[in-house]
C-alpha cells in the first residue's frame, strides 16, 4: 500500500476539526485571553459583524505581542490589533495532503476549516493531525517496544 | 516462520530455530506492511534531527524566560542546569498561568510556572514509539536524551515533517488558498 494516493484523495473532514471558538475584533485582548483560558484553547478566530473570518489570535500572538518585554499592546487594546489577519485556511473537501502541506510549510499549529461553500466551521490543529497519522498505523505505533533492535540480539544467559 | 540462517520452517512464534538454535525473537516484531511502516519501526528519533533547545536556569525570572522564547522564535524553553532538565516552560504556560498579569508575575522564578518533570525519550527510540507518545501523551514538545543526557527537542511539526521526507511532492497539486 502506498500511503500517498490516500492522502491526496481523502478529504480534510476525515481528520475533523474543533467547532469555532471566536470573538469579535472589538473585544479586548484581556477578554480574548480569558476566553482562551476558560475554553482551554490555543487559538481564537476573530470575526467581523457578519461572522466572516478576519483573523486568528493564538498563544504565539499573546506571547509576542502582549507579554513580551517590547510588546506594544495591553489587555485593554482591541484583539483586532493583535490578531494575525487573513489566516491561511483549508476547505473540508480539500485533500489531506493540502492541509498537511499548508500546516507544515507555513509552520501553523491551527488552520481554520471552511465548508465547501466557504462558511467557517472551526479549526484543525496539528495535534489532531499527528494523532490522525498515528492512528493510520495502529499495529506499528501502538504495539512497538521503545527499542526494537535490542530484542533478539543476544540469547538470554548467553 | 523461516529461519534466516538455515531456512528451516519453524512453527510460528518459536523463540529459536528448532534446527540451528538461531534466535528468532526479532522476527516476531510487528512487520511493517509498507516502506513507511518499516521506517517507523526501524528509524529512530535521532533521524528527525532534534533541534538544539534553549535552557534557562530554574531561578531565572518569568520575564527573562519569555524574552528568551521571543528572541529565539521558539514555543518553549527547558528549565534546568547543564544537561539536567527539571521542567519545561511553554507558550501554553504563559497563556494559562499569567498572561493577564505579567506585571506582577514577571519577576517570579520560572520554576514556579513551569511544567515539572517532562517526559523525555532516548534518541535511539523508534519513531513509531515517539509518535505514539506524542499522540497519547498530548505533548507538543518532546525533549530528547542521548545516553541519559539532554540532547535536543522535537515538536509536533517534526513528526508531521516525516510525511514530507517520505513524499516531498505530496502537496504539489495544492494551488493555494
Amino acid at each position: 500500500m502506498d500511503f500517498r494516493p490516500y492522502l491526496q484523495q481523502e478529504p480534510v473532514r476525515s481528520v475533523g476539526y474543533r467547532p469555532t471558538v471566536s470573538v469579535g475584533s472589538e473585544a479586548t485582548i484581556g477578554q480574548a485571553i480569558e476566553l482562551m483560558q476558560a475554553r482551554r484553547v490555543g487559538c481564537l478566530l476573530i470575526l467581523d459583524a457578519e461572522d466572516g473570518l478576519l483573523g486568528i489570535f493564538t498563544e504565539r500572538d499573546v506571547l509576542r505581542k502582549v507579554v513580551a518585554a517590547d510588546a506594544t499592546l495591553g489587555l485593554e487594546d482591541r484583539v483586532g490589533a493583535a490578531m494575525t489577519p487573513a489566516p491561511v485556511t483549508v476547505r473540508t473537501d480539500e485533500a489531506l495532503a493540502v492541509l498537511f502541506g499548508r500546516m507544515f510549510r507555513g509552520g501553523f499549529r491551527h488552520i481554520p476549516a471552511m465548508s465547501p461553500e466557504g462558511r467557517l466551521l472551526g479549526t484543525v490543529s496539528i495535534k489532531r493531525v499527528v494523532s490522525f497519522l498515528a492512528d493510520q498505523f495502529p499495529e506499528t505505533v501502538y504495539n512497538l517496544p521503545p527499542d526494537p533492535e535490542r530484542f533478539g540480539s543476544a540469547r538470554e544467559g548467553a | 516462520m523461516i529461519c534466516p540462517a538455515c531456512d528451516h520452517d519453524n512453527i510460528s512464534g518459536a523463540d529459536s530455530c528448532a534446527k540451528c538454535q538461531m534466535d528468532l525473537r526479532a522476527l516476531d516484531l510487528p512487520q511493517g506492511a509498507t516502506a513507511l511502516e518499516e521506517s517507523l519501526i526501524h528509524e529512530t528519533l535521532s533521524s528527525l534531527d532534534p533541534k538544539t533547545a534553549v535552557m534557562v536556569e530554574p531561578d531565572s525570572s518569568v520575564r527573562d524566560a519569555v524574552t528568551t522564547m521571543v528572541d529565539n522564535n521558539i514555543g518553549c524553553v527547558l528549565v534546568g542546569r547543564g544537561r539536567a532538565v527539571i521542567g519545561i516552560f511553554s507558550e501554553r504556560d504563559v497563556l494559562v498561568k499569567f498572561a493577564g498579569r505579567m506585571t506582577e508575575a514577571g519577576d517570579e522564578p520560572v520554576r514556579r510556572y513551569m511544567t515539572p518533570n517532562p517526559e523525555m525519550l532516548e534518541s535511539s527510540t523508534a519513531l513509531a514509539f515517539g509518535l505514539n507518545r506524542m499522540s497519547l501523551g498530548d505533548f507538543r514538545h518532546l525533549p530528547i536524551t542521548k545516553q541519559g543526557r539532554f540532547e535536543g527537542i522535537l515538536s509536533l511539526r517534526d513528526f508531521l515533517g516525516l510525511l514530507f521526507r517520505w513524499y516531498p511532492d505530496l502537496d504539489d497539486a495544492d494551488g493555494g488558498v
